[in-house]
């Protein structure tokens, strides 16, 4: 039993979504009543649960945890979401409105059910609607940088890469050692064919994580893509003499990470070290 | 088109593996054969309207195609939401740019609330008039232009996927992660 709560717990703190998992291990301990010896952490634990269990299809576990939060927690915003949650899973969206309705009424800054609000807005395929409502989110709350990364992935739902640019620029502002916020903007700037800028973030990746396999092939798209190109006459432009050299330093690290002993499958390899040869 | 069990198979076990979020891959079939879709890629499960790692996988793609008597022939893709048969719009540009280069190149959109019965989770598009349009009725038999090699493949997937075979496969979002996996083949799931 220690066990499951230490990995419940675990799971909490990385935010990672493994539902399977979280219902295999907190259903037992939830169905046997040893939840309750956790003392405060119980309730998290409820909480961890109804998620997963609204993830997996578990419909009658989730609303055995709400309840559970319900009759602990009488009228907690908190845990009125969650019933918005079970709705939303149903298929109830008109009615999980509802709820986050009323406690953005009695709490306008109530963050969760914001946040619910415009998941719940895209889940009705209203993503104007839901981009609008995030943005009004943001202008309160603009040091929530998962809010921004949020944003960024409803403006690249409807391919609007500027906008996402912008949110990962917020995003980086206040996560900046982060390589993979780093390798996002990265990407969004190459989608926008700005390889001047998406090299340097590609490199900013590789920086902060030696011999990251997708920041090393992004140096060398982008190195390749300016090496072709007509030399730019902007002085703050890389050097030709700077591309060749991040260029060779991008395809002597994948090559020794492709070559090393057992590192990939031979099919994997072999395109990867033709893919080098070709560049 | 007829897909072969392993064209079947890789593809749901692809949606079955991230049913949170979008996925896509392509399709192969063999330089010489016109019809027989042998084999599928699976390529990602995010930032897919994002280009320069589908630059990249698209010509590994290409590449191991041309060593192994192949071409890519189709595009794939499932929605995160379980209802959504629409062809995305950055799936639109992925399968318009391969007919560019195959003429007969086609989509399919995975119907997610087949995955799991014995019904063909497969909806194919075409490209008419410029426009990628649903073909109707397919792998039925009312209409033979797409058809599954092995009429049980939808029963064997599904027993498949619920035995947990999703976990094994690997798309080339998981190799970049970690480049022992094995994207093109995907041995431990065939």
């Amino acid at each position: 039993m220690v066990n499951a709560a230490k990995v419940l717990q675990d799971l909490r703190a990385s935010a990672e979504r493994k539902p399977d998992v979280v219902v295999r291990l907190g259903k037992p301990l939830i169905d046997s009543g040893a939840v309750l010896k956790l003392d405060t952490d119980a309730w998290l634990v409820y909480e961890q649960v109804a998620i997963a269990a609204l993830d997996i299809g578990d419909d009658g576990l989730s609303l055995k945890c709400i309840y559970a939060l319900e009759t602990k927690f009488p009228g907690s915003a908190r845990v009125r979401r969650l019933k918005g949650m079970q709705l939303e899973a149903i298929g109830k969206l008109a009615e999980a409105g509802e709820v986050y309705k009323a406690i953005l009424e009695e709490d306008e800054t109530n963050v969760l059910a914001s946040k619910r609000q415009v998941m719940l807005l895209r889940a009705m395929g209203l993503p104007s609607e839901a981009i609008s409502a995030l943005v009004k989110y943001l202008d309160v709350n603009y040091t929530d940088f998962e809010g921004w990364l949020q944003l960024a992935d409803l403006y690249l739902d409807e391919l609007m890469y500027a906008q996402a640019a912008f949110c990962m620029e917020e995003v980086l502002m206040l996560q900046p050692q982060n390589h993979i916020f780093h390798l996002k903007y990265a990407e969004i700037l190459y989608t926008q064919d700005n390889f001047q800028l998406a090299l340097k973030q590609f490199c900013r990746v590789v920086e902060l994580c030696r011999d990251h396999v997708r920041g090393l092939y992004g140096i060398k798209m982008c190195a390749s893509r300016l090496l072709k190109a007509a030399r730019s006459k902007d002085e703050a432009a890389t050097s030709q003499e700077d591309l060749e050299a991040m260029d060779l330093l991008a395809t002597e690290r994948l090559i020794a990470l492709y070559g090393a002993p057992g590192a990939a499958a031979e099919s994997s390899k072999v395109a990867a070290t033709k893919w080098i040869e070709t560049q | 088109m007829k897909f072969s069990h392993k064209a079947y198979l890789k593809p749901l076990a692809h949606a079955a593996k991230y049913p949170t979020g979008p996925v896509n891959g392509v399709f192969l079939a063999e330089t010489n054969s016109t019809h027989l879709v042998v084999d599928a890629v699976p390529l990602f499960h995010f930032w897919g309207t994002l280009t320069p790692m589908l630059e990249v996988a698209m010509t590994q793609v290409d590449l191991y195609c041309k060593a192994n008597g192949l071409r890519i022939i189709g595009y794939y893709e499932a929605s995160e939401r379980l209802e959504d048969v629409a062809l995305s719009l950055a799936g639109q540009k992925i399968a318009s740019q391969i007919h560019h280069v195959n003429p007969e190149a086609f989509a399919v959109v995975i119907k997610n609330q087949n995955i799991n019965s014995d019904d063909v989770a497969f909806l194919p598009y075409q490209l008419k008039d410029g426009q990628w349009r649903v073909i109707k009725e397919a792998f039925s038999d009312m209409n033979a232009e797409f058809s599954l090699e092995n009429s049980s493949s939808p029963t064997e997937v599904a027993k498949a996927l619920r035995g947990g075979l999703s976990e094994k496969l690997a798309d080339f979002d998981n190799h970049l992660e970690n480049i022992k996996e094995d994207w093109l083949i995907n041995k431990a799931v065939v």
